[in-house]
C-alpha cells in the first residue's frame, strides 16, 4: 500500500509547496510512490487520513495553533519545510517589534479582528520528526528526505557549515570582497547557492548545530568588523537564535 | 633527497616537444594552468596553456589519484527481486602529470602508505600504476611555504618519476623510478649528464622550527588547554584538510532512491562533528577542541607511530586557504617553545 501524504501550509509565502512542484523531473516517480490526500495547491481532494504530513510556515495565530494540533494528532511523520516552519524565517521579524504596533500596520482600522501570537516555529509547539531547511526549501533536500522516508532510512542532514559546501565549490570568500556573510555559523546542505552566485549567505537554513562563534568573531574582527554588524544580518532569518535577541 | 637511476641534460625546448609528442600518441597530459585566477592542474594540449609562474596548485596533486568523489559500486533492485550488485572500474587512463612541487611528490608517499596498508585500494592502486609524475624543483615560495622545516625542501627529488632542476639553458632531468626510464624515451635531445651542470639554485624555505621537537610534546600533552587555544580559531570548514596533499579520510554513502542507486566515497574531515559520531549517539570527539587536536597528532604523532613518517609536507595551503586566519606554522613553533620550556624546567 502507498503511504498517504499530505501538505499544509501555514504563515509563509507558499514557495516552498511550489518547489515541490518545481520537481518536475521526479514528480512522476514520487506520485508512483505515494498517495497524496491533501494539497490545496495542486488537488481538490481534502483527506485526513494522511501517513505523513509536510508542513510550511510558522504558527503565528491561536488558529494556527489549534490546527498545527490537528495536524499533528492525524500525522504518524511530520516533516516541517522551509525555514518559517523550521526556525520561523523571516516571520520572526515580527518579535522584534511590539505585537500591537505591528497587527495596526497590517490590519489597521481591521486590527481586531484578527488574533495573534508571536511567531514561533513548528517544531515550538508539536514535535516535528524531520526538518527540510532553506527559504525556499532546497529541491534536492526534499527529494532526499521523501526518498529516504519511503526507503525506510534516516534522511541525511547536514551538521556543518556552508563554508563547507562552499570551500567544495571553489568560491573566493565573500569576506575577501569586505562583506558580511552568515556562512561560517549556517547549516549547509544548499550547495552554498548564493556565495556561488557572488552573493552573501543570509544564513536561511539557520544555525549549524554548534556554530564556532570564536572563530567567526575572528574573521569579523579581522577584517574591522563588530558582532553588531552581524547580528542585524541574524535577524533576517535567524530570529529564534539567542544571539540575535 | 635519493640517488637517481639516471641524469640526462636537456636543452630548452624539451617540454613543448615531450607535451606535443605524448599528445600525438594520444597520452593524458595534466600540468598547472591558470584560469580566474586559480592555478589548478588541468589536461593540456600543448605546453603553452602551462602556467608560467606558479609556487603550487590550490588544489592539491592528490585529487588526481583519489578524486573528492568517486562512484565505487553500483546496485539495483528489480521489483521484488533480490539486490543486483555490479563493480565499477576506476577511470584510470594513462596520464602524465607535468610540474609537481617536491610537497606534494612527497605527499603521495603517505598516500602510498594509507592506500596500500592492510587493504590494497585498487581504485587508487589502478590510478597509481598509470600515472608519472614530473616533479620540478621551486624556484620561488611564498610566506607560507615550510617545506624546509618538515620535508624534504623546494629541491627535493623523491617521489617523482622525473625530476626536473631547471638550467641556465635548459634542464638537468633525474630519472628515478621505472615510469620514469619509460618516459624519459619520449624525450628528444637527451644527453647524458656530465656532472658538470649548474641547475639554477632552488627556493630558500628556512627552518622556522625544530620538526623533531614535536612529537615529544604531542606524547605527553593529550590533554592541555593549548588545543582549546587552538580550537577557537577553528570554523570547522574542513577547508584545510580539502586542500591537504595527505589528507586520505573519506566517507562512504550510498546515493540512491527504493530502486536503486550508487556507493560512493566523498573526501571526509576529521574537523566535522559527524566525522566521529556513532550510531549509537555517542561522539568520542565531541568538542571543536578534541577535533583539532586530533588532526594535529594525527599528523606529527599517531602517522608516526604507526607508518614511520609524518604526514605534513609544509605546503603551506592550509594556512593560505583558511577564511579564520588559523596557521599551522604558528601552532607548530608555538609547540616546540613549549617543548623547550618543559625539557628546561626538567
Amino acid at each position: 500500500m502507498k503511504p498517504k501524504v499530505a501538505f499544509f501550509d501555514f504563515t509563509s509565502c507558499e514557495g516552498c509547496q511550489l518547489q515541490k512542484l518545481n520537481c518536475e523531473d521526479e514528480l512522476v516517480t514520487i506520485l508512483s510512490a505515494v498517495e497524496v490526500v491533501n494539497f490545496r495547491e495542486a488537488t481538490s481532494v481534502r483527506r485526513d487520513d494522511y501517513d505523513i504530513a509536510f508542513v510550511e510556515g510558522s504558527i503565528s495565530s491561536p488558529t494556527c495553533v489549534e490546527r498545527i494540533r490537528k495536524i499533528r494528532e492525524n500525522a504518524k511523520v511530520l516533516v516541517a519545510i522551509g525555514a518559517c516552519a523550521t526556525t520561523g524565517g523571516i516571520n520572526m521579524l515580527k518579535n522584534f517589534r511590539p505585537l500591537e504596533e505591528v497587527r495596526e500596520y497590517v490590519y489597521g482600522d481591521k486590527a481586531g479582528y484578527f488574533d495573534t501570537l508571536p511567531v514561533r516555529p513548528v517544531g515550538q509547539v508539536v514535535k516535528v520528526d524531520y526538518k527540510i531547511h532553506g527559504c525556499p526549501m532546497d529541491k534536492q533536500d526534499y527529494i532526499e528526505t521523501v526518498t529516504a522516508l519511503l526507503s525506510g532510512r534516516e534522511p541525511r542532514l547536514t551538521r556543518y557549515p556552508v563554508c563547507v559546501e562552499c570551500k567544495t565549490a571553489e568560491n573566493p570568500c565573500r569576506y575577501d570582497f569586505g562583506e558580511i556573510c552568515l556562512g561560517p555559523v549556517t547549516r549547509a546542505g544548499c550547495g552554498a547557492r548564493c556565495p556561488s552566485n557572488n552573493a552573501i549567505c543570509f544564513g536561511c537554513r539557520g544555525l549549524v548545530d554548534d556554530p564556532k562563534t570564536d572563530a567567526a568573531d575572528d574573521v569579523l574582527r579581522e577584517r574591522g568588523l563588530s558582532v553588531q554588524d552581524i547580528l542585524k544580518k541574524y535577524r533576517l532569518f535567524c530570529g529564534y537564535a539567542e544571539v540575535a535577541q | 633527497m635519493k640517488e637517481p637511476e639516471q641524469k640526462l641534460v636537456v636543452p630548452n625546448g624539451w617540454l613543448e616537444a615531450l607535451v606535443r609528442k605524448l599528445r600525438v600518441q594520444g597520452t593524458r597530459v595534466l600540468a598547472p594552468v591558470e584560469r580566474d585566477g586559480a592555478v589548478d592542474f588541468r589536461e593540456i594540449n600543448s605546453a603553452d596553456e602551462m602556467a608560467a609562474n606558479y609556487v603550487n596548485t590550490r588544489v592539491p596533486l592528490k585529487e588526481i589519484l583519489f578524486p573528492r568523489t568517486e562512484t565505487i559500486l553500483e546496485f539495483d533492485q528489480p521489483s521484488g527481486g533480490d539486490v543486483v550488485f555490479s563493480g565499477v572500474e576506476a577511470n584510470a587512463a594513462p596520464t602524465i602529470v607535468i610540474g609537481a612541487r617536491p610537497c606534494d611528490l612527497s605527499a603521495i608517499g603517505v598516500l602510498d602508505t594509507v592506500f596500500n596498508w592492510d587493504y590494497h585500494d585498487t581504485f587508487y592502486g589502478q590510478r597509481r600504476a598509470n600515472t608519472t609524475f614530473v616533479g620540478v624543483a621551486c624556484r620561488e615560495a611564498d610566506g607560507n611555504c615550510f617545506c624546509g622545516s618538515v620535508a624534504g625542501g623546494a629541491g627535493e627529488n623523491e617521489g617523482s618519476d622525473v625530476f626536473v632542476r631547471p638550467t641556465a639553458d635548459g634542464a638537468l632531468l633525474e630519472i628515478m623510478t621505472e615510469r620514469g626510464k619509460k618516459l624519459a624515451q619520449s624525450i628528444d635531445d637527451a644527453a647524458p649528464a656530465a656532472g658538470k651542470e649548474e641547475p639554477l639554485p632552488v627556493a630558500a624555505t628556512e627552518e622556522r622550527f625544530d620538526v623533531e621537537k614535536i612529537k615529544g610534546w604531542l606524547d605527553d600533552h593529550f590533554d592541555d588547554d593549548f588545543w582549546l587555544d587552538v580550537s577557537l580559531k577553528c570554523l570547522g570548514c574542513g577547508a584545510c584538510s580539502y586542500l591537504c596533499p595527505t589528507c586520505h579520510c573519506f566517507d562512504i554513502v550510498d546515493e540512491s532512491d527504493w530502486r536503486g542507486g550508487e556507493r560512493r566515497r566523498n573526501w571526509d574531515c576529521c574537523s566535522f562533528a559527524l566525522f566521529t559520531l556513532h550510531t549509537s549517539g555517542h561522539n568520542p570527539r565531541p568538542d571543536q577542541q578534541s577535533r583539532c587536536r586530533n588532526r594535529l597528532m594525527h599528523k606529527f604523532k599517531y602517522f608516526v607511530e604507526r607508518f614511520g613518517r609524518r604526514a605534513c609536507v609544509g605546503c603551506g595551503r592550509c594556512i593560505r586557504v583558511c577564511g579564520a586566519g588559523q596557521n599551522i606554522v604558528n601552532v607548530l613553533i608555538d609547540i616546540t617553545r613549549a617543548e623547550a620550556a618543559t625539557s628546561g624546567s626538567a
